[in-house]
Parts: structure tokens; sequence; C-alpha cells
């Protein structure tokens, strides 16, 4: 008998009944239910997360413990525009990204390096960026940093242990805020405390369903979560499902078994669910997101809402003077996003949106249009385009604003 | 109106395709019906491309009206031809439903397959209602679309010197690449009488259907239970880096990788049957290729490799001396024709490749676990790899040698340090490691389970069920 004849005898003894009287004697595969198999990776998986919990998030050294109501924080100098007390907060208006710096005034204390930070704010406009500033005895020239974390519009406890400046003992700490908006932040309380399992916990789990929306980086990488983590999910799943699977393997050799196939790919495949369970929350998260900026608007609306507002209407207001036949343009900017947009905005005119510095490559004819354009001017007495290394080009101006305009050159 | 149109839009391609693909197949009645239609959406595609090249080529302006009256005669000719002339090509058994399950797990079938539609749902979203959102597809690709749509005709995309020199033509930030895909946003675009960069980027949606299509049918006919199949069709399509190339649909890479997979996935069912009709599939695939992006000249040498290797590599001398022609082939073919591009990409990269494309892989989501469990399907499945599966695994490796030649000995690697490209080149063969990885563990799986491990299977499409076994095996 070959061996494949001993297969299939073996295969029918197992799946009909039927005697194999030649079959090779093969090891007996343990049946295990899915469930087993699945409860055994997802207690794997729960022991891992909480043994890195433990192992990150308890101390026994009592670290920093400060509470400073907004009230409470001193503004640094030099500050170009001072905060205002109103109550228990207090408000720092728009800072034209130069930071304000509000000082906790605390006593020197020391710290074991694990210890987080949390601020109560309104919510913060697009933009603003909270900072942990702080000094070291050991470093007094050194001014250090720890950008805090935010979660949209609010900011949430940023843990300092993966911070290696925060050590030693700390003579100073402030918080810095930047905001380019006009909107002003009203911070309430700051707060500096020990880490705790419950601590860490939390931020592992805020890391991992932090949604931050389409951007320019999604099309070229997934973060899954925080772009930045303490741990990512992908390589824990893994972890728990190779450990059950190599432990059920030795327990099988050990009694002279072999293992189900079950318990390899049942935890693979409940890790694989677990992140696409994950992976699809940011889809439906993102749906509501692209619903809200798009739904019930026309496609001008919907590209009106994607773009810098005074840039898609300066667009707008340039196609509308150009001819319905495809004529030459030369589009340029300061920005390669408002040059190569305005390009696509263009077409299916005959639009150059390269960065050409030589104004010499126009002709008449041409359209030249620009948008954020710092060194070309159009001096409207001479009706010419003037280059800032005083080149210059006779044109008519069809659309014209500081620093971008549409011009046809004569 | 703007619906039906869209639908004819979508659908009159794709059934050209399915419908002539179905001719060459066998006619039994229990022909299965998923595979044509799968890859008839790629024959549509190579079709409808060609037919509007050809137009432009000698002269004749497009209209959706005309474009749409030629493929409903190729429709009606497939139809016609199918029925008088079928059954040419051996399209193997009409029954491909395995007996053996080593994963009878039924629940797992039905999660998957809500999974896949609530996810297919959730991206038609996005792609209904998102304007053409990353750089390039707005500055490389739909460039072209718009352009050709509005003046109904292929006009000339020329490089920036020409330009400045005024030669007739216009210019984008890539005027050398391959039209396909933007002639499928163009195709759109006609028939919907104006350019909307939403709607026009709806055949990302269909490619992901055909995708998800064509894996379920190919897995089912290499004899994978349904359970297994919805999975393997499941997770391909849940890979991250895939749905955002659906949901921000305009780039090319996806439609790379979905070709690539399924041609893959037709290479491994030739192999293992010699069916004439999925060397017809691999044949529209490995045309397809090079006509939507730059690299898809080399995923085609990496699939003519594979073939050659099939056919003819039954040794290792064989298999070195058709692996050594087609490098050199290959390496030619693109110094030749892309010499400009090469150049850019020669010399080291600038920063640091390793720790980068470990993130990519491995922490990120990007590719879930991918490529945590690949290694270990050709670990346990190495043997089917090597016996059974010679070509498949010769194409697939010489992809990854590719993706390594390209980021680790050239400019390219500074694509890995930005987070840039990297992922977007994977995109291109992990579909198929995936769904081929899959197809090797199903099969250790089986072995494992109910086959003695001595017991070699038998190469060809003689199954594992040689008995007539229909109640499923396992616990």
């Amino acid at each position: 008998m070959s061996a494949f004849e001993c297969g299939v005898a073996r295969l029918k003894a197992i799946v009909l009944g039927v005697p194999a009287t030649d079959a090779p004697e093969l090891p007996a595969i343990s049946p295990v239910p899915p469930r087993a198999a699945l409860t055994a990776w997802l207690a794997c998986l729960l022991l891992l997360i909480a043994s890195l919990v433990v192992t990150s998030g308890w101390h026994p050294d009592p670290g920093a413990y400060v509470t400073r109501a907004g009230r409470e924080l001193v503004p640094g100098s030099p500050a170009t525009v001072q905060p205002r007390v109103r109550g228990d907060v207090i408000e720092v208006a728009k800072t034209d990204n130069r930071p304000i710096v509000l000082n906790l005034g605390i006593r020197p204390f020391r710290t074991a390096g694990s210890d987080y930070v949390m601020v109560d704010t309104s919510p913060l406009p697009v933009g603003t960026e909270l900072a942990l500033l702080w000094i070291r005895r050991s470093d007094p020239g050194h001014v250090q940093e720890q950008v805090l974390k935010l979660d949209r519009d609010h900011v949430v406890p940023t843990l300092l242990d993966g911070n290696p400046e925060w050590r030693g003992e700390i003579t100073s700490v402030a918080i810095g805020i930047k905001s380019p908006s006009d909107t002003p932040v009203l911070i309430g309380e700051v707060r500096l405390r020990p880490e705790s399992p419950r601590v860490v916990l939390a931020d592992m789990l805020r890391d991992w369903k932090y949604f931050g929306g389409w951007d320019g980086r999604s099309i070229n990488v997934a973060f899954g979560g925080r772009d930045e983590q303490r741990i990512y999910l992908p390589p824990l799943v893994a972890l728990a499902a190779f450990l059950v699977a190599c432990t059920m393997g030795l327990v099988a050799r050990r009694r002279r078994r072999r293992a189900a196939v079950a318990w390899i790919v049942i935890p693979i495949v409940a890790s694989w669910m677990l992140l696409d369970l994950r992976w699809q929350r940011q889809l439906i998260l993102q749906a509501g997101e692209t619903r809200a900026a798009f739904a019930g608007k026309t496609l001008a609306e919907r590209h009106a809402t994607m773009e810098n507002p005074s840039f898609f209407e300066f667009v707008e207001a340039a196609l509308s003077q150009l001819p319905a036949k495809p004529v030459r343009i030369f589009a340029t900017s300061d920005f390669d996003y408002f040059r190569l947009r305005a390009g696509y905005y263009l077409y299916p005119h005959n639009v150059l949106a390269f960065d050409w510095a030589d104004p010499g490559i126009l002709r008449s004819g041409d359209y030249l249009l620009m948008f954020a354009k710092s060194d070309v001017r159009f001096d409207e007495s001479a009706a010419m385009l003037v280059w800032s290394d005083g080149r210059r080009l006779p044109a008519r101006a069809l659309v014209k604003g500081s620093g971008q305009g549409l011009y046809q050159i004569r | 109106m703007e619906i039906f149109v869209l639908g004819v839009a979508l659908l009159l391609p794709w059934a050209v395709g399915a419908v002539w693909l179905h001719a060459l197949q066998s006619g039994s009645p229990r022909t299965p019906l998923l595979q044509p239609i799968a890859y008839g959406h790629l024959g549509g595609i190579l079709v409808l491309t060609l037919l509007m090249r050809a137009m432009s080529a000698i002269g004749v302006r497009w209209s959706f009206m005309t474009l749409s009256l030629i493929l409903v005669a190729l429709l009606v000719a497939g139809i016609a031809i199918g029925s008088r002339l079928g059954h040419k090509l051996k399209s193997g058994d009409p029954r491909p439903v395995a007996h053996i399950d080593p994963f009878p797990w039924r629940w797992l079938g039905i999660m998957a397959a809500i999974l896949l539609v609530f996810r297919m749902g959730n991206l038609a979203y996005e792609v209904l209602l998102q304007p053409i959102y990353p750089w390039d597809a707005w500055t490389q690709w739909a460039t072209k679309a718009k352009v050709w749509s509005a003046l109904h005709t292929m006009a000339p995309f020329i490089d920036y010197s020409q330009w400045l020199a005024r030669q007739p033509g216009y210019v984008d930030t890539a005027s050398h690449y391959p039209a396909t895909v933007p002639l499928m946003q163009a195709w759109m675009s006609l028939a919907l009488g104006r350019f909307d960069d939403a709607l026009i980027n709806l055949p990302w949606l269909t490619l992901c259907v055909a995708l998800a299509a064509g894996i379920y049918a190919q897995a089912r006919a290499l004899r994978v239970a349904a359970s297994w199949a919805m999975f393997i069709t499941y997770a391909a399509l849940s890979l991250p880096m895939l749905d955002t190339h659906v949901a921000l649909a305009g780039y090319a890479d996806l439609y790379v990788g979905a070709v690539f997979a399924l041609a893959v996935m037709s290479l491994l069912r030739w192999e293992r049957s010699r069916e004439g009709i999925q060397l017809v599939y691999l044949v529209i695939s490995i045309a397809l290729l090079p006509t939507l992006k730059v690299p898809g000249v080399v995923w085609a040498a990496t699939l003519l490799l594979g073939l050659l290797v099939a056919a003819f590599g039954r040794t290792r001398g064989r298999v070195a001396a058709i692996t050594l022609s087609i490098a050199a082939a290959t390496a030619v073919s693109v110094v030749a024709l892309f010499r400009g591009k090469l150049v850019s990409v020669t010399g080291q990269a600038q920063g640091e490749v390793v720790q980068p494309l470990f993130d990519n892989l491995f922490l990120f989501d990007n590719w879930h676990l991918l490529w945590y469990v690949l290694p270990i399907a050709l670990a346990i499945g190495w043997r089917d790899a090597i016996h059974r599966s010679r070509g498949t695994s010769a194409t697939l490796v010489a992809g990854f040698v590719f993706l390594w030649a390209t980021f680790a000995l050239t400019r390219a690697g500074n694509w890995v340090a930005d987070y840039s490209t990297v992922n977007r080149a994977l995109l291109h063969i992990a579909p198929a490691a995936l769904v081929f990885g899959a197809v090797l563990v199903w099969e250790w799986a089986i072995r494992r389970e109910v086959v003695s491990p001595i017991v070699e299977l038998p190469i060809g499409d003689q199954p594992y069920a040689a008995a007539s076994i229909s109640k499923p095996v396992g616990p």
C-alpha cells in the first residue's frame, strides 16, 4: 500500500468510520472547540496588557503631586499678550505662535521619572499646542519640554515616563501655550501626579482608540491610533496569538499528541478581527466626519469646504475670467500646495504648475496666475508685473490682489 | 438619470469582459460564474481603454454614446459567440466544493461576510462624498483625466522642457505615467457629462468588488471551504492600506495590487490544474499591469517568470535559467523605457531604512497581522510552496526581491525613511501574498488534520478527498 493510499484509508477511518487495516498509526489530535482557543487567546492578551500596565504603572516612590488652579498660574516674561485671570481660570488670547509661559510656582521636588500631567482647558482652537516645560537642578541652563497629548480639541493626560529628561530634582515647572487662533484658551487647572496602573492603562487605550481623521499622510501610512504610542496593538495581539499557539503545541507534545490547528488559527483570526474592528471603528468615525463635511453639498461647495477659503474664492474668480477655450497659463506660488492645486483647478487649460523662476519664458498672450507669491507685484500705473529682482513684464490684470492675481501678458 | 449613466459606465465594460470570458469557459450550466465576473472587470478595463486609445490614435473624438454602443456591440457579440463557440478551454471541475474542512467554523464565514459587506458600504460612502484628496491623485493622475475628458481625446502629456519649448501638449508632475487609470476616470467623466472628482473614482470601488469576487471564486476553486474562502477574502479586503486607497481613491497602486493578486490566483490555479481559462486570465492581467503604473512592467515580468517556471521549471537549473533570462529581459526593458526615472533613483538612500520598514510592517496597523503571519504560513506550507506552487512562489519571491532591491539599493530607500511610498509599494504585493499564504495554511491544515503527515499531496488538482466524503471533519 502506497503512502497516499495509507492516507486515504486513514482518512476514511476518521470520517466514515471505515476500518483502516493498513493505515499508519497517527498521533491523536486533541479536539478543541474554537471557544477554548478564543478564551485562551483573550486570557493571554489580557494577561499581557495587565503585566505591561502593572510593570510600568506601579511605582513605590512617590512622585510629583501638584495641583494649580488657572488663577494660580504666573505668566512668565516676556509675553507679547498678557493672560488674564477670570474667576478661577486664566485666559490666553492669540499668541501668533509665540509661546506664552505660565509658571506653576512649585517647590523643588524629586521625581522617579514616572509622573503624568493633565491640563483642564476649554475646547482648543485648531493648531493650538500645549507643552510642559521644566528645569532640572542638575541642568539649570536648559528648559526641557514635553508636548502634551491632545484628542481633537482637548488635552488628555500625558505620561512623562517616556521623556528621559523628566528625572532628578525639578526646580521649576510651567505650561507653554501656542495658539494661532483668535479664540482664547481658558485654563482651569493643571495637575502633576504620579503614574498608576490605571493611568497607564487609560493612556494605552486612548492611544489605541485615537482617531485623527484623514490627513496628507493617510494615503501612505495607517498608524492604528496615535502616531506615537506606548505600545502598539499589532505586536501585542500577535504575541498573544503566538504564545497561545506555542504553549498548546508544547502541551500537546508532552502528551504525545498533535495540537489541533484551531490552537494556531483561531488566535490569529481573533487577533486579526480585533485589529480590524478597531480599524472599522476608525472608518465609521471617519464616515461621520465626511458626512458632516460634505453631505448634501454640491461639488463646488465640497471643494470650498476642503480648501483655504480665500484660495478657493480666488481660483473661482480666476476661472471665471478665463476664456472657455484652453489657454496657456503659468501658475506660481511660494507654496507647492497652492501652485499645484491651482494648476489642478485650472485644467483643462494648459497650465504649468511647476516652480519656475524666470519670467523671460512668458510670451505675449500667456496667462500668469499667482497666489501667495511674495516676490512679484503688479504696478498698476505702468501696467507691469514687477519681480523683486527688477525684471518687468507688461501685463493686463484680470484678477488682482495682494500677492495674488491673474494676468495676461501683453 | 445620473445614477443610470453611472451604472452603465461602471457595469457595461465589466459585462463585456465577463461575457467574453464566460464564453471561453465551459458551457456547463454548473460553471462557476464568479471567476469570469471577477476577471471580466479586468478584461473590461483593458477593452475600454484600448478602445479609447485606438479612437484617439485615429483622431476620432470620444463620446459616451459612441463608446457605449461599441461596448454593447461587443457584449452582444460575446453572448452570441459564447453560445455557439464556447466550451473551448478546459475550465476545471464545475463543482469546486471542498468536502474536507479543517476549519468547520461557519460563524467565521458569516462574520467575515458581514464585515466585508459593511466595509464595502463604508468605503462606498467615502468614495461618493469625498472629492479627490491625496496629493498624487490630483497632481499626476486626475490631471490627465480632466484634460482628456474635456477634450474628448488623449491630448499628449509632455515633459517640462518640451512644454517650455512650446511643443503641443500638456504637462503635469508625471507626464510619462501610463494612461489606463486616468482613462477610466475620463470614461466616468464622459458618462456624467462633467468632471466630478468624487464620482470619477467609483471604479476603485468596483475594482474592490471584483477583487473580492476573484479571491473568493479562486479560493473555492482551489477547494478551500466556503468559510475559510470568505475569511481569506475578508482578510485581503480588510487591509487598512488597501481600504485607504479605496476611500481616498485616485492612486494607481490599488489597481496594481488588485490585478497582481488576481493574476497570482490564476497562476496558482493554472499550476494546479492546467486550465486554459486561467492562462487567459493571466494574460489579461499581465497585459494590464504595465499600463497601470511604471512598476507594472516589473510585476508583469514576475508573473511571466512564474508562468515559465510553472510550465518548464522542473529542475533547479531550468528555474535558474528562466529567472536569469527574465531578469535580464526586464532590466533591459526597464532601462530602455524608463531611463529618466531610473536616473532619479540611482544612488543610496540618505536616511535609516530598516527601522522605518520595521515600524511600517510590524508596529503600525497598515497591514494588520499580515507580515507576522506570512512567515508562519511559509514555514508550515513551504513544501506546497516549492513542490505544488513553484511558479507562484517564484513570482512572489521575485516580487519581494524587486521591492527589496528598490528600497535597499537605490535612493528610493528615502521613501521608506519618510514613510511616503513604502506601504504603497507593498500594496502591490500584499493582497497576493496574503491570499497565497492563506491557501498554504489551508492545505497545511488539511494535511495535518486529516491526512498522514508523511503523505505528500499529489501534484495537480487531484484533491485530498479521493473518496467522496461529504461530512465535514473536525471537532
